[in-house]
C-alpha cells in the first residue's frame, strides 16, 4: 500500500501539533527533509525509523532545541518553530531526553517541582502539582531522594514526572523505554494510556517494536531524513518501504 | 550511648520542625555577635585576641559577605564567576568618588555603586551568557572584564590613576563620627556593621533558596537544557543572578573603602580580590547557605595571622590560599560543610559492615 494516503486515513480529534515542510541542515549533513505531519488531541503517535533517520533531530526542532532551517511547526494554530525552548514548553510542549537529564544535585520532588513552576511561583502549589505526578508514575516514595542516586528505571519515571508537571498538551517522548525492564516497559505503557485518557496527545520515538506497535494510534516512519510512511501499525509494517527502511543494507537481490 | 542516642534523636526533632532553619540562624549570628567579645576572653592567662585581633574578625566578616554574594549567583546558578572584583571595585570608587567630589553621603553613595555594579553584571552577562560561554571560557571572560576595570582606572586621572581614593574625614563632607557618617573612631561599630551586612545577605540568599527562583537557579546549574524544556527561561535567571549577586558584592567594596583609609586600583580590583571574594564560598561549600561564612571563618583567620605573623615571607597569605584551593577542590569539591553528612555516611556504612560481619 501507499503510505501516501494520510488524507484517507480517519482520524478523531482536533489538530494540535502540524509539521510543515520541516527540514534540518548541519553543515554539510541534510539530517532532516521535508517532514509533514499532525499530531491530534489524545492521540499516541509512534516515530519509528533506523538508527540516523533523523528522529532525535525532529524532536529537537519541534521542542525548540534549535530551529529547524526550512519549514513550520505549529501548535493549535500558533507557530513554535524558532521559539526558545522553553517558550515552547510554556506554550504546550514538553519532552524527555533520550539520554536522562535528570537535575542530579536536587531531590526527586525538586525535580519534578521546576516543571510545575511553569504554572505557579508558589511553592506549595508546586509542591503538590510534583507530588500528584510522582504518584502517578511512582516515585512519590522516593520525593526526598537526590535525583542522581535513582536507577535508569526510575530516572525515566522522573523525567516523565517532571514533563508532565508542565501539564502539556502534547507531550514528546525520546526512547524513554530504552534500558527498562519488560515489567517497566509494561508500567510505561499503562502510563502512556492513562495520560491520553486525560487528554494528552504523545509522539514517542522507541525502537521497541513491539511496544510502539502495540500503543500508537498511528506510525510515522522516519528513514534517512525523510518520511517515508504513515498509517495504522498493522499497515505500516507491511510497508514495501519501511521493510527496506530496516533490512536495507543488505542486497536484497542478492 | 544511649544519652548520645536521644540527644541525636532530640537534633532530629528538631531539625524537622519549620522553625529549625530559623533558630539555627539567630543562633549562629548571636555568637558571631559575641566574638568580639569571646576573643578577649582570658583562657589560662592566654587570651585568643592576641592573635585573632578585631581587624581579623571584621576582614573574616567582610570575606564572609562577599562570598555570600558571590555564591548566589555562583554557587546557585552555577555560573563561576573569577570576577567579581570588578563589582566590588566598582562599590569602593562610587562611594569614595561620590563622598570626595560630590559630597554624597556614603550610604546613598554606596547604594549608587551597587546598583552601578549590577549594571556591569547586566552588560557582562548579556554579552557571555548570549554567546553561551561555559565552564571556564566564562570564568576567564568574568576575570577579563575585572581586569579591564582595574586598567581603566588605573589610567583615568579623573579616577586619581594608581593614586585611588584617601577617604575624607567626616566633617569634610559635614557629617561627624558616627552611624549617619559611616566612620567610627573604634573597629566595634565597624564589625557589627558588616555582621549587618552579612544578615542581610543572608536572608536574602534564604529567601532565593526558598523561592522558585532558588530552584530555577538551581536548575540552571545542574542542566541548563533540561531545565529549558520545561519552561526555564535561563538566560533571563541568570542575568537576575549576576545582577543581584553584583549589586551585594558591591555594598561590600562600599564597606571596605569606609573601613580602610585608602582604595586603589591594585587593592579594590586586584587580581587576587577574585579569589578571595570566591575562596570561603568554595572552600565552604558553593551553593550552600552556611558555606560562605564557615569557609571564610577557615580561610581568612589562617592566612591572615600567618602573613602579619611571618612578616619576612612575602606572601604567604597567598601561598595559604592556594594551598585551600588546591585541598578543598581536590578532596572535598562540595566543601567543608559536606563532611558531617560524610561523615555520617562513612559511620553507618562501617556500622553496617560490623553488623554483617558479626
Amino acid at each position: 500500500m501507499s503510505s501516501q494516503d494520510q488524507q484517507s486515513l480517519e482520524r478523531e480529534g482536533e489538530t494540535l501539533l502540524t509539521v510543515e515542510g520541516v527540514g534540518k541542515r548541519f553543515a554539510g549533513l541534510q539530517a532532516l527533509e521535508d517532514i509533514d505531519m499532525t499530531v491530534n488531541s489524545g492521540e499516541i503517535i509512534g516515530l519509528i525509523g533506523p538508527n540516523g533517520a533523523g528522529k532525535t533531530t525532529l524532536f529537537n526542532c519541534i521542542s525548540g532545541a534549535f530551529p529547524p532551517t526550512s519549514g513550520t511547526v505549529t501548535l493549535e494554530g500558533a507557530v513554535i518553530s524558532g521559539l526558545p525552548a522553553h517558550k515552547v514548553a510554556r506554550s504546550g510542549l514538553a519532552r524527555t531526553f533520550q539520554i536522562t537529564r535528570p537535575l542530579e544535585e536536587l531531590t526527586v520532588v525538586e525535580n519534578a517541582m521546576v516543571g510545575a513552576h511553569i504554572h505557579t511561583r508558589r511553592r506549595r502549589e508546586a509542591r503538590d502539582i510534583a507530588m500528584e505526578n510522582l504518584e502517578f508514575v511512582g516515585l512519590a516514595d522516593r520525593a526526598d531522594e537526590q535525583a542522581g542516586e535513582l536507577t535508569v528505571g526510575a530516572q525515566k519515571r522522573l523525567e516523565l514526572a517532571r514533563a508532565i508537571s508542565t501539564r502539556p498538551k502534547i507531550l514528546l517522548l525520546d526512547e524513554i523505554m530504552a534500558g527498562l525492564t519488560p515489567q517497566e516497559t509494561k508500567h510505561m505503557l499503562d502510563l502512556f494510556r492513562q495520560l491520553r485518557g486525560r487528554g494528552t496527545s504523545l509522539l514517542i520515538i522507541e525502537h521497541d517494536m513491539k511496544a510502539i506497535m502495540n500503543i500508537s494510534d498511528y506510525v510515522k516512519v522516519l528513514d534517512q531524513g525523510r518520511g517515508i510512511a504513515f498509517g495504522n501499525p498493522e499497515d505500516v509494517v507491511k510497508d514495501e518501504r519501511v521493510i527496506e527502511a530496516y533490512i536495507g543494507g543488505f542486497d536484497v537481490d542478492a | 550511648m544511649s544519652t548520645l542516642e536521644s540527644v541525636r534523636e532530640g537534633y532530629r526533632t528538631f531539625d524537622d520542625q519549620r522553625y529549625a532553619p530559623f533558630v539555627k540562624g539567630v543562633a549562629l549570628f548571636a555568637l558571631l555577635a559575641a566574638l568580639p567579645y569571646i576573643i578577649e576572653i582570658d583562657v589560662a592567662g592566654m587570651e585568643l585576641a592576641a592573635t585573632l585581633s578585631l581587624k581579623v574578625l571584621i576582614l573574616t566578616v567582610i570575606y564572609a559577605y562577599t562570598a555570600q554574594s558571590w555564591n548566589i549567583m555562583s554557587g546557585y546558578t552555577g555560573q563561576f564567576s573569577f570576577g567579581h572584583a570588578a563589582f566590588f571595585g566598582v562599590g569602593a570608587y562610587a562611594t569614595q568618588l561620590l563622598l570626595t567630589d560630590v559630597g554624597l553621603n556614603p550610604w546613598i553613595g554606596m547604594l549608587i555603586g551597587g546598583l552601578l555594579a549590577g549594571l556591569y553584571g547586566l552588560v557582562i552577562g548579556a554579552l557571555t551568557f548570549r554567546f553561551n560561554l561555559k565552564g571556564h571560557y566564562f570564568a576567564l571572560a568574568t576575570l577579563a572584564f575585572a581586569e579591564l576595570l582595574r586598567f581603566v582606572v588605573t589610567n583615568m586621572s579623573e579616577l586619581n590613576g594608581a593614586n585611588g581614593y584617601f577617604k575624607p574625614f567626616p566633617r569634610d563632607y559635614g557629617a561627624e563620627y558616627g552611624l549617619a557618617a559611616f566612620q567610627f573612631q573604634t573597629d566595634l561599630p565597624y564589625y557589627y556593621i558588616i555582621l549587618g551586612f552579612l544578615l542581610v545577605v543572608t536572608v536574602v540568599s534564604w529567601a532565593i533558596k526558598n523561592s522558585w527562583v532558588g530552584l530555577y537557579f538551581f536548575a540552571i546549574r545542574e542542566d541548563e537544557r533540561a531545565a529549558a524544556s520545561v519552561g526555564v527561561p535561563s538566560f533571563r535567571y541568570k542575568l537576575v543572578g549576576v545582577a543581584v549577586s553584583a549589586f551585594f558584592t558591591a555594598l561590600g567594596g562600599a564597606y571596605w573603602s569606609m573601613y580602610f583609609n585608602t582604595i586603589r586600583p591594585d587593592t579594590v580590583f586586584a587580581l587576587f580580590k577574585n579569589v578571595e571574594i570566591l575562596l570561603p564560598a568554595v572552600v565552604g561549600g558553593p551553593g550552600t547557605l552556611i558555606g560562605p561564612i564557615v569557609g571564610s571563618f577557615i580561610v581568612t583567620p589562617v592566612s591572615e595571622v600567618a602573613r602579619t605573623t611571618f612578616t619576612d615571607i612575602n606572601g604567604l597569605d597567598r601561598i595559604i590560599y592556594g594551598a585551600f584551593l588546591v585541598a578543598i577542590v581536590i578532596y572535598s569539591p562540595r566543601g567543608v560543610v559536606s563532611w558531617p553528612s560524610r561523615a555520617r555516611a562513612l559511620w553507618s556504612r562501617l556500622k553496617g559492615d560490623e553488623e554483617v560481619s558479626e
